[in-house]
């Protein structure tokens, strides 16, 4: 029996697993990952399946780049091309960043409030391996006769009534997605509620695990909805029911008012864990507190219960009365108020800080110089008269992108750069890191910001061809997107030689991190720690 | 220590640089096309008082949102530039102060409350569609618009007039590509023109940019909206929901004419549309009808069936030697004016008994039981038609 | 020997801290400790309590239900029954929790035995090994890294501490070391 090691210095994280000399049995190979109840590893299964969603959707994308480099039709028919939009959509939402933020959630939420696993490790097993039977449907949809759904990712009856066998696929990914998500929350919920280690009060939480905590509750009020709305879609294409169908006593705008009604708080689920991502990262690298903890989680609570009321600013065009109009408008607006609140507490803690820059850092500030601009839009939108020009025009296309490529994504990679080195016990190389920052935000921007020109100028959203006065921004666009798709490569390229090869990374590789998580040895778990998690 | 932060300045200014030069020439590239003299980059003129009011409202919110923008990214591009590590910066360590919580609650507040007032304002009068001087029925289909002119008691439908062969780059594209219709929507300038928005099929979005109009069609619903167009001219917009597959394929054109022009152009209208008050008794004869019947059916049907009456089979079945052409002529009278319905939903074939006069279904089952391989012999009258149309 | 004894106040010492929150009434029915050389206790620490717990429960369920009956209101009953099967979820979930609040489990060496004991629901399982054939076993392949104990005996194998954190794992897992390999 050897004794144990003592392991100070931050070189010898990585030998650690090859210096005992008993190692339990555990499956190895891919039945290991099946069968994994780790909270650790089912968080690693998610970020690595959301990644090949986005490259997956990427695809998707560039080809509809490729086919709006120039006007005329070229490469894809039209029904394809609407095929191609409605893909892009589904998979980036609900298989690229949902499931990278559930990723994040299990990698960290224990970590962060010192617990031993996630509440309910089984059925995060279980919530995770339903989604690739989500997405093998999405994708075999494209090979069914009729083609995959081409309605829009919002599937408005009663076009969506009237496609191929594809929607029907569609829909039932999109119950399993459901599925995994409830269970998802399910668990997040309790494990923050219930698993809290001794002294970590409700307001002691990361605010990264209150994001979540919010956004986990805004799922399991949401996803029923979205899961009855499907369902009615389904009956009234093959069970005869009218729910939609004005000429049976239903109304195709009721679809939408449910459809939204989901809609707009999945947005917040789509954003809420990545405040919570720069929230942590920012303090970390201004080396100092986050200047309002308690009115940031305020302000998260505030936009979540302002999501319930705001959906129809997305209907401004089917024509409310005009009470219905000004209601939507002054509650979307007010949204700009909490929003705004969170934005100044970002740039008040940068201020007088002792920042350094590293990728995280980077992509932390390019989240709230870009998401904020996405805001701002969001504003433009709010206002009833502009939204009914604007609406399903290229101007809402580049709203959109700003708030979840710039927002959500731009904060997972941020998140993926600074967890790393916690997660894989390795340092990736930095001076990538900060290539793939300046290359994702340049790109991103010759791609998307051209669309509000386009989109302003009268550029409907979703068509395969347009008039030869908005051939020029596309051109941009379509460059732009390749350089963003390339750049990307990049990323995966950094990731993968961190793991294998990377330098070994100290416990704490960031002067100005705090939470519980960097109080651990990298990797994560086994050995060194010499004492207990002390709570402030 | 000094040495080194001078060192990762430079690194950092020469990837500045470096992208600068990346972003520069992308940009010399794009300016190099000549193409490119006039780049769209704002809504387009307006023509309306309500296309008006959006404008400004658009251009006042903008300038209230960079504002913003500037001075909150000035103090953290500040920081960032001030407050580094590398600059030896120590790091304060304040947080939480209320009075400057509560401010910065309260002005953006005060902000939004000055952006809501001119807004609601526009809201209420893009909902004032009371007392029009014209209105007009607008149905959105796949994929082409329908007008009835509810005044005056006719009405068109107008379809993509750009050629195929343009969008499928065979030929150079003109100058209203995928804009151009064959029969625009006219409308006279300086009326209040009141649009009542439905759709057949799915729903469509009716948008006319430059009067700052766009309008959901819902099928089963009518939405109203409307429009004062100052200046004649043509104005030009597109479907702006997701319809289906043609969806990017058909535009809304609207050509304002002077309240002259527009008389004349009405009461032309009325006249061409006389032939469909064809007397409904009159008795033809069959050559009469099967000529007429050849025109409404390179009108009407040619598209699918196609001329030589072999279709498109099976999306479109034949008409030459079809039991339906050939057979009775009752059953061939509904699926004419009745349409086909496959499992409770409606197939391509269309009810045609609304859209045309029963004298042109006289003539085009005529037409089609007579032409090609098919010698039924038989004329059907107006009279019969408006019988098994009850 | 002594730094052993630390080692088991420090762990009576999480276990107080515990007997502060509610739901913890099978603290009490634990055995005495006797002489042991080692000891440790080990359950998942409730940091809601029954009461929060249900509360909330009650309150998310009248949000659900209030929006599916909203909508059933308008026509779109169908929302209802999915509502339903998560409110299900989430109770048979927190009524499984719950049930397993009360779970520990105690590892104790003294003199020549060592002693693995567990509460779980209902069912209590005690398990005696000889220290000497005792060996203590380390989840820690890469890249899994999940840390997890046994105790493997005579062909046997017992896992422990999945209730406890990663660090307390750690500090559990060395003493333990250290505890079995002196004898
Ligand atoms: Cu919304
Ligand atoms: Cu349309």
């Amino acid at each position: 029996m050897s004794s144990i090691p003592h392991h100070q210095g931050p070189g010898h994280a990585i030998d650690d697993a090859h210096a005992h000399d008993e190692h339990a049995h555990h499956p190895g190979g891919i039945m290991r990952w099946i069968t994994t109840t780790n909270h650790k590893d089912i968080g690693t299964l998610y970020l690595w399946f959301s990644f090949i969603m986005f490259i997956a959707g990427g695809c998707l994308a560039l080809t509809i780049r490729t086919e709006l480099f120039h006007p005329g039709l070229q490469i894809v028919d039209p029904e394809f091309f609407n095929s191609l939009t409605t893909l892009h959509g589904l998979i980036m939402i609900f298989g690229a960043i949902m499931p990278a933020a559930v990723g994040f959630a299990n990698w960290q939420v224990p970590l962060m409030i010192g617990a031993p696993d996630m509440a309910f490790a089984r059925m995060n097993n279980w919530s995770f391996w339903l989604l690739p039977f989500a997405a093998v449907l999405l994708f075999a949809s494209f090979f069914v006769p009729g083609g995959a759904a081409a309605g829009g990712w919002t599937l408005y009856a009663p076009l969506s009534v009237q496609a191929g066998m594809g929607m029907d696929l569609t829909i039932f990914a999109i119950h399993i997605m459901g599925a995994s998500s409830i269970m998802g929350s399910i668990n997040i919920i309790t494990t923050i509620l219930n698993l809290r280690a001794p002294g970590m009060t409700m307001m002691k939480m990361p605010l990264f695990v209150w994001t979540w905590l919010i956004t986990a509750y805004l799922l399991i009020a949401v996803m029923p909805v979205l899961a009855g709305a499907v369902t009615m879609l389904l009956t009234d294409r093959h069970f005869g029911t009218s729910f939609f169908n004005a000429a049976g006593g239903g109304d195709p705008v009721m679809f939408q008012h449910i459809f939204w009604f989901f809609g707009h708080p999945e947005v917040y689920i789509m954003i809420l864990p990545s405040f919570g991502i720069v929230s942590t990262i920012l303090p970390a690298f201004s080396r100092k507190p986050l200047f309002g903890y308690a009115s940031m989680v305020y302000a998260t609570s505030s936009i979540a219960i302002l999501s319930f009321i705001v959906w129809a600013h997305h209907m401004f065009t089917v024509g409310m009365p005009a009470a219905g109009q000004l209601f939507f408008m002054y509650a979307t607006m007010l949204i700009a108020v909490p929003t705004g609140v969170k934005v100044f507490n970002w740039v008040t803690t940068m201020w007088k800080g002792s920042m350094t820059f590293e990728t995280p850092m980077l992509f932390a500030i390019g989240f709230i110089f870009l998401f904020t601009m996405g805001g701002f839009t969001g504003l433009v939108l709010a206002i009833t008269p502009v939204d009914i020009q604007l609406q399903d025009t290229y101007y809402v296309v580049a709203h959109f992108h700003y708030v979840l490529v710039a927002g959500s994504l731009f904060a997972f990679f941020g998140g993926v750069y600074y967890w790393l080195p916690k997660w894989s016990g390795r340092m990736y190389n930095e001076k990538l890191g900060e290539w793939h920052f300046w290359l994702t935000m340049i790109f991103f921007n010759v791609t998307f910001f051209p669309m509000h020109f386009l989109g302003l100028a009268g550029m409907p959203r979703r068509v395969p061809d347009y008039a030869t006065q908005f051939t020029d921004w596309n051109m941009v666009a379509t460059i732009g997107a390749y350089g963003f798709g390339l750049s990307q490569l990049l990323f995966f390229y950094i990731v993968l030689s961190c793991i294998r090869s990377g330098p070994p990374a100290p416990a704490k590789p960031w002067e100005g991190a705090d939470t519980l998580e960097w109080t651990l040895p990298s990797p994560l778990p086994y050995h060194t720690f010499e004492t207990p998690p002390a709570i402030k | 220590m000094d040495r080194a932060n001078t060192k990762t300045r430079m690194r950092t200014a020469r990837r500045f640089a470096k992208a600068g030069c990346w972003v520069a020439s992308i940009a010399f590239m794009l300016a190099a096309d000549p193409s490119l003299a006039a780049l769209v980059y704002n809504l387009q003129t307006p023509v309306t008082p309500i296309g008006e009011q959006i404008f400004d409202l658009h251009t006042y919110i903008l300038w209230i949102c960079v504002v913003i923008f500037v001075c909150v990214f000035s103090v953290m591009f500040y920081s960032i530039f001030a407050h580094r590590k590398s600059k030896g910066h120590q790091a304060a360590q304040f947080h939480e102060n209320t009075l400057v919580e509560v401010v910065w609650t309260v002005i953006p507040f005060l902000i939004l409350l000055f952006m809501a007032i001119p807004a609601t304002e526009t809201v209420l009068a893009m909902k004032d569609t009371s007392v029009p001087d014209v209105t007009i029925k607008v149905t959105g289909y796949q994929w082409k618009w329908g007008y009835d002119y509810l005044d005056e008691g006719f009405g068109f439908v107008s379809n993509l007039a750009t050629p195929y062969a343009q969008i499928y780059n065979q030929e150079a594209k003109g100058e209203h590509y995928l804009l151009d219709v064959d029969q625009p929507l006219v409308v006279p300038a300086g009326k209040k023109v009141r649009v009542l928005i439905t759709a057949g099929d799915v729903i469509h979005s009716w948008w006319v940019p430059a009067f700052g109009v766009k309008q959901d069609a819902i099928p089963g619903f009518v939405r109203d909206s409307w429009f004062k167009a100052e200046k004649p001219g043509i104005y030009r917009g597109q479907c702006a929901e997701l319809c289906g597959k043609e969806h990017g394929f058909m535009p809304v054109v609207v050509e304002v004419k002077s309240q002259e022009d527009y008389s004349k152009w009405a009461s032309e209208q009325k006249k061409k549309s006389a032939p469909a008050a064809d007397d409904p008794n009159k008795v033809w004869d069959a050559k009469e009808l099967a000529a007429r019947g050849e025109k409404v059916y390179a009108a009407n049907c040619l598209a699918c069936h196609q001329a030589d009456g072999k279709g498109v089979p099976p999306a479109f079945p034949p008409l030459d030697g079809s039991k339906v052409a050939t057979g009775p002529v009752a059953a061939h009278l509904d699926v004419v004016l009745n349409g086909v319905v496959k499992n409770g939903q409606p197939t391509a074939m269309v009810a045609w008994k609304n859209t045309l006069s029963p004298t042109d279904i006289a003539a085009v089952v005529t037409y089609e039981r007579n032409a090609w391989g098919n010698h039924v012999g038989d004329a059907v009258q107006p009279a019969q038609v408006a019988s098994a149309k009850r | 020997m002594l730094r052993s004894i630390r080692f088991c106040f420090s762990f009576i010492h999480v276990s107080r801290r515990l007997e502060s929150t509610p739901a913890t009434s099978s603290v009490a029915a634990w055995p005495p400790i006797a002489q042991a050389e080692f000891c440790v206790v080990s359950r998942r620490n409730d940091s809601l309590g029954p009461r929060a717990r249900w509360t909330l429960f009650a309150s998310l369920c009248a949000v659900s239900f209030g929006l599916a009956l909203g909508f059933a209101a308008l026509g779109a009953w169908m929302v209802l029954p999915y509502s339903a099967a998560g409110m299900g979820l989430l109770y048979g979930a927190w009524r499984w929790f719950e049930r397993h609040t009360g779970d520990w489990e105690r590892v104790t060496v003294t003199g020549d035995r060592v002693l693995v004991e567990r509460e779980s629901g209902d069912a209590r399982t005690r398990r005696e090994f000889n220290r000497c054939w005792t060996r203590l076993e380390v989840e820690d392949g890469a890249p899994v890294r999940a840390s997890r104990l046994a105790l493997r005996s005579e062909g046997e194998s017992i896992r422990f501490g999945d209730a406890l954190p990663v660090h307390e794992l750690n500090r559990i897992a060395r003493e333990l070391r250290r505890v079995l390999a002196r004898r």
